[in-house]
């Protein structure tokens, strides 16, 4: 070849780097859609024997029924899972229908590159939405593209846990569609199902989730991390609005509203009640009370810690039928059980499968701070099926023991440190 | 080809060679700053091997330009017509006595391999303080113990594990008493988690300037690599094991009481350089490159104490 085309090459191979670009956000271009994998309706039932196999996310399409490693594969040839109203298929839904429901969701949620929370048409709850949530236009771009950079990976474009990194993870990333998160602060026993507090999505960026592979994001900026959260609350109100309208407004395939009725209002009553579901929860009313500590940790022989750890294991193993009433399952050794070693999985409320914990292991995925395990013990992981214990257990003066909540937490804490167990005289072996 | 294509390979790495010459003048470009009491040796191993190195590469890459100018095939393929070299004059000292092949390949052979072992006996023994666990009591001294953690990795960060409080206290204060149970006490806190530890602290390591510090490190999945750039340390972590590191800061670049870092304590201002990372220096995975803690120290017992308590206090929050 000449040699002044071959000295063309040098400029060209310089400039190729630059056709990359640098740029961050999303592209303008970039819409959220609408879902495609199956909806959960309703759980298959309670107890399952595996997890899922690595590489499988348990639904990502219809056609993963049919695979026989899918976890769901013998029940749907049993009985339909659509059929059976079990999952409704969203791509069943014609064209039409859902090119409407995207149209109402970009309205109101905009796109990837400039997200909003629109269609609250009341002004003092879109004050608040703004205020107590943080759901501004500016910290939602900044949180749109950290979440670009950070998050996506796993957790998907529009927060569906589905991300291309996330069949390859188990427990799966989090789906953020239903509005539901299994480490809140929040007390769930008054109404149930209320959404986290912001400080329990702060504090599960600033030390991740141990035992899983969400990573601590502490070395982020905080004012990064607070857009983030603010992203995944966006993300969070969008992803239910879709997933009511999925659930309560799809017959036979058809997206069917009551006469006089606009898809623009249902999507709207629906921002409503999440939204105000949402600012609820962030009231500190609603914080879970957590009773004082009652106990002296740091006398010398441990008296007071070990006859608490002793209740707690009390509290833990034996059979209490009068829960067993009310919620259907006996005490904590009925899921975890032989203390979380030989537990069987469980169908959680997005269709995939959770563990009770081995609480042997040490290892907390909520928190370890005894904080932390109180607020699972008082509220439990609901959308995981954990029960909340703080209705059940005696806690008023009258009742047999008051500080039964502290003592399941002592129990549960001296059962991760095999040294400890010793020292407290607690032998599962 | 002629005289085109070596002169601008000649030009190509002429310009390489000037901006390596001019990087340690360049802020960013060459490395960190060293604080520990490993920098000195290991910045003074590798800056002998870099001029040992440096002048052999100069010297064939100018040989090769030379010779690529020199004989370079002319315009129509034909071979240059030369007069004599005057470099092969000069050279003719050398030639008289490597005159035949067999001694020239000698002479090439040996040369380079008694440089190479010259290295290789000198760099022992900074290797050895570094690395060898038998010098580990000389370089930590029988009557100290030191500021322990065990720093475990995992995809895609670095979790660390402190003894509590008034454990780390009992530690620092060994020199005083010489009490046998705690120096056994310490033994027994790579293999032994205990209750009241500080456990699964993420992302950030803090020591104490002038306080040796060991760190057990161990990993949860896969091989990562502790790298403390600024300590000079860097030590592969691999699965099944728990692999000692130990190091000495000399400077401190977190400020009192309040505990950040970043902080220049000769100018007691902020800066950038006072950041010390600490990254995997393993490939690991999709995250390894994100893979970056902080590594903070301390100026003084209390202020290292002080924040230790705070963050036992936090671990074990009751509400």
């Amino acid at each position: 070849m000449k040699r002044t085309y071959l000295l063309a090459l040098i400029p060209f191979t310089a400039l190729s780097f630059c056709v990359v670009g640098c740029d961050e956000a999303y592209s303008e271009a970039l819409r959220y859609g609408v879902r495609t994998d199956p909806v959960p309706l309703t759980k298959l039932g309670d107890e399952y024997p595996f997890p899922d196999q690595p590489g499988q996310m348990p639904i990502l399409s219809i056609d993963n029924f049919q695979d026989e490693r899918n976890p769901y594969f013998a029940a749907h040839q049993k009985n339909d899972l659509i059929k059976g109203k079990v999952f409704l298929d969203p791509t069943k839904l014609a064209d039409a229908g859902r090119q409407q429901i995207r149209q109402v969701l970009d309205k109101f949620f905009g796109t990837p590159a400039k997200p909003t929370v629109g269609g609250i048409d009341d002004d003092d709850l879109k004050k608040q939405a703004l205020e107590v949530l943080k759901l501004d236009d500016k910290i939602l771009a900044l949180g749109s593209q950290e979440y670009r950079k950070h998050c996506l990976h796993c957790h998907g474009v529009t927060g569906d846990g589905r991300g291309p990194t996330a069949r390859w993870v188990n427990p799966h990333p989090r789906d953020y569609r239903q509005g539901r998160f299994k480490f809140e602060s929040v007390d769930q026993t008054q109404t149930g199902q209320m959404p986290p507090h912001r400080d329990d999505l702060m504090r599960t960026l600033e030390v991740g989730v141990e035992g899983t592979a969400m990573p601590s994001f502490v070395v982020l900026p905080s004012d990064v991390r607070e857009a983030l959260v603010s992203y995944v609350i966006h993300l969070s109100l969008r992803g239910m609005a879709e997933f009511n309208v999925f659930k309560n407004k799809i017959d036979e395939n058809t997206l069917k509203l009551d006469s006089g009725e606009t898809l623009e209002q249902v999507v709207k009553d629906y921002q409503f009640n999440n939204v105000s579901a949402w600012v609820k929860s962030q009231d500190p009313a609603n914080r879970i009370k957590v009773a004082p500590y009652p106990y002296d940790d740091n006398e010398p022989d441990l008296k007071q810690l070990k006859a608490s750890v002793a209740r707690g294991k009390e509290l833990f193993s034996s059979p209490r039928p009068e829960w067993a009433a009310k919620i259907g399952k006996d005490v904590c050794i009925t899921c975890h059980k032989d203390y979380g070693r030989q537990s069987y999985f469980r169908y959680d409320e997005w269709g995939t499968f959770a563990k009770p914990n081995n609480l042997l292991m040490g290892v907390y995925r909520g928190g370890r701070r005894p904080v932390d395990i109180y607020y699972r013990v008082h509220s439990g992981i609901p959308p995981s099926t954990m029960n909340a214990f703080a209705n059940l257990v005696p806690t008023d003066p009258g009742g047999k023991n008051t500080n039964a909540l502290w003592d399941i937490v002592n129990f549960v804490r001296v059962l991760g440190n095999p040294n400890m167990r010793q020292k407290m005289g607690i032998y599962v072996d | 080809m002629g005289k085109f294509w070596s002169l601008l390979f000649g030009a190509t790495m002429a310009g390489c060679f000037g901006l390596f010459a001019v990087a340690p003048f360049v802020d960013g470009w060459w490395m960190p700053e060293g604080v520990s009491s490993h920098s000195d040796r290991i910045d003074f191993l590798f800056y002998a091997i870099l001029g040992i190195t440096g002048f052999f590469f100069v010297l064939t890459e100018a040989i090769l330009v030379g010779f690529l100018y020199r004989y370079g095939t002319t315009a129509d393929g034909t071979p240059p017509k030369l007069a004599p070299s005057k470099v092969a004059n000069l050279l003719k000292p050398i030639t008289k006595v490597l005159n035949d092949p067999h001694k020239i390949e000698l002479a090439w052979t040996i040369i380079p391999a008694a440089i190479l072992l010259l290295i290789a006996f000198s760099q022992v023994s900074i290797w050895a303080e570094v690395k060898y666990q038998s010098r580990y009591t000389d370089f930590v001294g029988k009557d100290t113990i030191p500021v322990v953690v065990e720093i475990s990795a995992r995809q895609f960060e670095w979790r660390v594990r402190y003894p509590s409080k008034s454990r780390m206290e009992s530690f620092l204060n060994y020199t005083e008493k010489k009490d046998p149970t705690v120096k056994k006490d310490f033994e027994s806190f790579a293999k032994l988690t205990k209750f009241d530890d500080v456990k699964n602290l993420p992302q950030a390591l803090h020591v104490l300037k002038g306080h040796s510090v060991l760190i057990h490190l161990g990993t949860q999945d896969v091989i990562h690599s502790l790298n403390l750039p600024h300590m000079r340390i860097k030590q592969d972590a691999l699965p099944g094991k728990i692999i000692p590191v130990w190091f000495i800061p000399t400077k401190s670049n977190t400020q009192k009481g309040t505990w950040i870092d970043g902080f220049n304590p000769d100018t007691k201002k902020f800066d950038d350089h006072h950041i010390w990372d600490i990254a995997c220096a393993e490939l690991c995975g999709w995250g390894h490159y994100r893979m970056v803690g902080r590594l903070f120290v301390h100026e003084t017992k209390e202020d290292f104490l002080a924040w230790l308590e705070h963050a036992e206090k936090d671990a074990n929050a009751k509400n």
